[in-house]
């Protein structure tokens, strides 16, 4: 029973770390986006502006 | 009765595992008569089970840890989705309900670690097909129409990249794996190469863009994400805690296909993704030991991988009705395109489809369709003399167009160029009936033309062979030449001015009165100017410069035949100019000395859209 609470704490605590990671993840993101940082991480002689199909 | 839903569901579970690295190219798993594809049938399959397995045994598999973020998104996202209603805003609860009918259903750890490592090898095959698609191009291949992509990448390009990306994990883990046979791992390590080639040739896909929908979110969207965030934070801590105590390489594996995953759905503009929420629910299953597994699914269900086989391999010749999806499923896109107006998407959608295949006749039907509609008759008719000039490799990847549709093409051409006014000013309709070899037609045209008016002089007799030259240039037939010689001169004149609009010109007064005519025409094809200056007997001919994307109608002002001095006397230039780029260089320019042309120069300048009839000819007496 103690096992479980302790594990259940040591999840909560790391689930609340990677939380705060995704949240300066996405703002990373968003502060690139709003930067006009390009990235062609995959690409490098990529296009531009692309139209997804319906 | 009881255990039937169980059992179905992890089967599905197990075919699912195999196929959703190709859920990037849904137009492969496509289902006719369902209209969705196989992975969507399956998820809604699953959540029918997840349905009726609750209402037969009344117990969740899920910790309530897990369970109460998931009722909350359905809470938060259903509302959403009833109100938007939009196919995007539905998969964010049906990833809910995926992920609770993963875990639900999910497998014992030793077949979840199987479904993993068979993801993988289905990510390399992916791969594998990717590459022949982009090298032999008869493969169907996905394209984005504003970028020109023939691209080896599916509609969902950053999408495919973030499959790839995860397969690449588990393909590199089975290549590494020291009890795995020898040919495994080198099959692993093909796989993985297959990946990274796909990953870092494809300069042809588009840049992607950083996610920026954070700013400006809605309190409703900031909750959705945060219970989103919270889920996954909690699967991947719950995989971490179980790693420690008794951990195997699956953890690893899962916990960095997840981050991985999660990076992406937080750098990457992507929208919900179902095989994402199926991974999770995988990891899920793996992380929470309290439950037993309600069926045992087998490790891999050959019977479903082996219609999903069937339904790529069928898909891939042949593309069935309703799949508008599939990349060759040109025919009904087109159509819907040209129905709405979107004339500029389907010159885009054929443009890039010639980027695969070149002479593919049916796209330059669609091209003169939309040229018509446009209201560019010469254009249309140029596209249609491509149809009939061309020779389309045999065997064509697209249908050819029928004599139907070549005779519908022409009628509407004619009524067109009939409709118009002033009508004498349409040499599109000869043009296409001389391209598709009914001269008869076209010069009777053509004469119908001519006695519905007349020169404001007398013409040379002499003059003859010149203008039928030219007329018959301009129509892009020189068949019609022989039987235009048979006109008067004042009948070819007159043609030549109503199509171009009184070209008749003083010249300078030194040129030798036996070099008279001088005639110059321009002629636009469909993907290319030609040129014919001539004068008495004397031809300078130049064809095929090649002409750019078309643009709107008013960037022609100005554009056509110029006389300028030459540096010499008895010595003068003609000069064709097209406003452009270059600040209206001459396209070309002939020197004409004594009457004589001597000599053809390309000029720097870019020949962009359609030349108008009255600025493409220029004839000196």
């Amino acid at each position: 029973m103690r096992d479980a609470i302790q594990r259940m704490r040591l999840e909560r605590r790391i689930a609340a770390l990677l939380v705060i990671a995704f949240l300066l993840c996405a703002g990373m993101a968003q502060w690139l986006a709003h930067h006009g940082v390009e990235h062609r991480a995959i690409t490098p002689a990529a296009a531009s502006d692309p139209e997804v199909l319906p | 009765m009881k255990g039937l839903p169980a059992r179905v569901a992890a089967y599905l579970l197990g075919v699912l595992a195999v196929i959703w690295p190709w859920g990037g190219f849904s137009y492969l798993l496509y289902v006719p008569g369902a209209g969705l594809d196989l992975i969507d049938l399956i998820v809604l399959a699953l959540a029918v089970l997840t349905g009726l397995d609750l209402a037969f045994n009344r117990k969740l598999r899920l910790p309530f840890e897990l369970t109460w973020p998931c009722l909350l998104l359905l809470a938060l996202t259903i509302p959403s989705a009833v109100r938007r209603d939009t196919w995007t805003a539905g998969l964010a609860p049906v990833s809910v309900i995926l992920f609770v009918s993963t875990v639900h259903f999910g497998p014992t750890r030793r077949v979840a670690k199987r479904w993993v490592l068979f993801s993988g090898v289905s990510g390399g095959c992916l791969a594998v097909y990717m590459l022949l698609s982009r090298f032999t191009a008869v493969l169907p291949v996905s394209y984005l129409p504003s970028t020109g992509l023939p691209a080896p990448f599916s509609h969902d390009p950053e999408w495919v990249a973030v499959t790839l990306v995860l397969c690449l994990v588990v393909l590199l883990r089975l290549a590494a794996r020291r009890h795995a046979p020898r040919a495994v791992r080198v099959a692993a390590l093909a796989g993985a190469l297959a990946v990274l080639v796909v990953l870092l040739s494809s300069g042809d896909a588009p840049a992607f863009q950083w996610q920026a929908r954070l700013a400006g979110r809605s309190v409703a969207a900031w909750a959705i994400a945060a219970t989103a965030w919270w889920l996954v934070a909690r699967v991947a801590a719950k995989l971490e805690v179980d790693r420690r105590e008794q951990g195997n390489d699956l953890h690893l594996l899962l916990l960095a296909m997840m981050l991985l995953g999660a990076c992406a759905h937080l750098l990457l503009p992507l929208t919900t993704r179902l095989p994402l929420a199926f991974l999770l629910g995988l990891a899920a299953r793996h992380a929470v030991r309290r439950f037993q597994p309600s069926a045992l699914p087998p490790t891999l269900p050959k019977a479903g991988v082996a219609v999903a086989t069937v339904f790529i391999v069928v898909n891939c010749l042949w593309v069935l009705p309703g799949n508008i999806e599939h990349p060759y499923d040109y025919e009904e896109l087109a159509a819907r395109d040209y129905k709405a107006g979107h004339f500029g998407r389907i010159e885009e959608r054929m443009a890039v489809f010639q980027g695969i295949s070149p002479v593919e006749t049916r796209t330059f039907l669609w091209r003169a369709r939309a040229e018509l509609a446009k209201g560019h008759p010469l254009r249309a008719a140029a596209w249609f003399a491509e149809i009939m000039e061309a020779a389309p490799p045999r065997p064509p990847l697209l249908p050819p167009p029928d004599d139907n549709e070549l005779g519908a093409f022409l009628v509407r051409l004619r009524d067109f160029c009939s409709a118009h006014a002033p009508p004498e000013r349409c040499p599109a309709y000869p043009r296409a009936l001389a391209a598709a070899g009914k001269t008869d037609r076209a010069v009777a045209a053509l004469r119908i033309r001519a006695a519905a008016k007349r020169p404001g002089r007398e013409v040379d007799p002499a003059y003859v062979p010149s203008l039928a030259k030219a007329v018959a240039f301009l129509l892009g037939s020189g068949e019609l030449a022989p039987a235009l010689e048979g006109w008067s001169a004042n009948d070819l004149l007159a043609l030549l001015e109503h199509w171009g609009g009184g070209t008749g010109s003083q010249g300078p007064a030194d040129i030798p009165e036996g070099r008279l005519p001088i005639v110059a025409v321009a002629r636009v094809d469909a993907t290319t100017i030609s040129f014919l200056i001539e004068a008495a007997g004397e031809k300078l001919a130049l064809d095929g410069i090649p002409v750019e994307a078309v643009d709107e109608d008013g960037s022609w002002a100005g554009a056509g035949w110029s006389r300028k001095e030459g540096d010499g006397p008895g010595v003068w230039n003609l000069e064709f100019v097209v406003p452009g780029d270059e600040g209206g260089e001459p396209l070309l320019r002939v020197r004409i000395a004594e009457g004589r042309p001597e000599a053809v120069t390309r000029g720097r300048g870019k020949a962009r859209g359609a030349i108008p009839a009255e600025t493409s000819l220029f004839i000196l007496f």
